[in-house]
């Protein structure tokens, strides 16, 4: 992992895109900087910051899996699109996509962050 | 000895009266051969001294009336509650009550035994409150009585009276043996909203606590709004308001202080615990806000009465709550003492009639 600071955003590069592959998570680490990198299957990369929205709990040690929902009650199916992250403290669902707590939280929200793949890596751009 | 103070009713209201809705008012039978002759066979002929004489209460406790204030029991020894004539004068005249939603106290919903019974109770309390009492007053609001262990009899019940002009909504006791967020139920709901009808929840006589029932009748009577909160949070994680957008629930003398705590907790656990429920679409707190209403009786007596107005800010509605009296029970509150002057006038409107007005749609049912 490295960064590089232009005038107007860092550039991190995360990882090599081998190490994430579909369906898992990546931390990066720089002071008291977090940003967790997911790899959706079939949709690409996301970045979002690794603190809960709601008391900072470090997304990157819960788990991430696709969205529970039900069309009707006492029936449970997981939606192919979206992903959320599971935060490790209280279990709130962050999704992964656009970083707010599946069931609102408040205005409080996890920041999101542009992720492209260059020359093989993964990178953030913060 | 009893010492009956007269309330005299006005002769000419002021025009700029405060018209009152009062949303649980308990009709009572008093001679029981009288209701018998609504029930029909074969449970006409079973019912003996003996064997079924209603519901009761568990416990005694330390009393003037019994269950009723003292005042409010007729000269002919009746029941509280079972003398039109008394209650007309003594409530609805005396305070100026607009419309008197009757809730009764005959709930076959709470029977665990015989359910075919209890649904012929049903059906007797339903014609019998029709006749002995709405075609008495028309500020009377009637609620049909239903056995909801029997959901197709329930639905059949809602169907045959429930477009009657002055009933508004189906009654549900709050019981402490099963909830009633269940699909199981959710035929009831169904039928309710057709017939555009609101669904309330009262206490009958089996309600229990979260310690089911303990030594003191002051124990279970602080704690009971318990059942109240698990049958709310049921309709809620049932996916009852994301099935039927449309219904509209009253909880009736649930007290409601307690709804900010529930609602904050809810949404907390909701948001740890969706994955559970992923029908349910929403915060548990904002179904509560726009689908459910709460009455005021029993109104707690609170030191700085500012902290009370808190509690109903608190809620996120001013729209949630309506004026109850509860008469003729010995916790009555009047209509015109039991909600603090911390209440802005604008509010007061509000609790005692517009909120009922609204919720029960009582324009449509004078247009009808």
């Amino acid at each position: 992992m490295s960064a590089t600071t232009t005038r107007r955003r860092q550039r991190i590069v995360v990882c090599e895109q081998a190490e994430l592959p579909p369906g898992q998570t990546r931390l990066y680490t720089a002071g008291h900087r977090q940003i967790v990198v997911a790899h959706l299957p079939e949709q690409g990369y996301v970045a979002l910051s690794n603190y809960c929205a709601h008391q900072g709990g470090p997304l990157s040690a819960g788990k991430m899996e696709r969205m529970w929902v039900g069309d009707k009650p006492g029936e449970t199916r997981q939606d192919p699109q979206r992903w959320v992250l599971i935060c490790p403290f209280h279990n709130f669902e962050i999704d992964a996509r656009s970083g707010c707590p599946v069931a609102k939280l408040g205005r409080h929200r996890n920041a999101t962050y542009e992720v492209t793949v260059e020359d093989g890596s993964v990178v953030v751009y913060v | 000895m009893t010492q009956t103070i007269e309330r005299v009713a006005e002769d000419q209201p002021t025009p700029t009266r405060q018209k009152i809705i009062d949303a649980d008012v308990h009709e009572m039978v008093g001679d029981p051969l009288a209701f018998l002759k609504y029930v029909d066979e074969p449970w006409a002929s079973r019912i003996h001294p003996e064997n079924w004489m209603g519901v009761a209460l568990p416990y005694s406790w330390p009393t003037v009336g019994g269950l009723a204030r003292p005042d409010a029991i007729p000269t002919n020894g009746f029941r509280a509650g079972s003398d039109y004539n008394l209650m007309r004068s003594q409530h609805l005249d005396a305070y100026g009550i607009d419309h008197a939603v009757l809730t009764g106290l005959l709930y076959p919903g709470e029977f665990k035994v015989q359910p075919e019974f209890a649904a012929g109770i049903a059906k007797a309390y339903n014609d019998w409150v029709i006749n002995e009492w709405l075609t008495k007053d028309p500020r009377f609001l009637g609620s049909v009585c239903v056995a909801a262990q029997l959901p197709e009899k329930a639905v059949e019940e809602i169907e045959r009276v429930g477009s009657h002009p002055q009933i508004v909504q189906v009654m549900l006791p709050v019981i402490s043996h099963d909830t009633f967020g269940r699909p199981y139920y959710h035929a009831i709901y169904e039928a309710a909203v057709r017939n555009n009808l609101a669904v309330a929840f009262h206490q009958g006589a089996y309600i229990e606590t979260a310690v089911g029932l303990p030594p003191y009748y002051l124990e279970w009577h602080t704690g009971i709004s318990q059942a109240w909160q698990c049958q709310l949070i049921s309709l809620v994680c049932h996916g009852v308001f994301d099935k039927f957008p449309d219904l509209r629930v009253a909880m009736i003398e649930s007290s409601w202080t307690w709804l900010p705590h529930l609602m904050w907790r809810f949404d907390h656990n909701f948001r740890s615990l969706r994955r559970e429920v992923p029908w349910v679409q929403r915060l548990p707190s904002e179904y509560i806000r726009e689908q459910v209403k709460f009455t005021t009786q029993p109104m707690e007596f609170v030191d700085n009465p500012n902290h009370l107005y808190q509690m109903f800010e608190m809620v996120g509605s001013d729209e949630f709550l309506m004026f109850s009296s509860d008469y003729p029970h010995w916790d009555f509150d009047s209509p015109d003492r039991s909600i603090p002057n911390s209440f802005p006038e604008d509010i007061r409107r509000k609790v005692l009639y517009e909120n009922a007005a609204k919720f029960y749609r009582l324009d449509e049912k004078v247009a009808r």
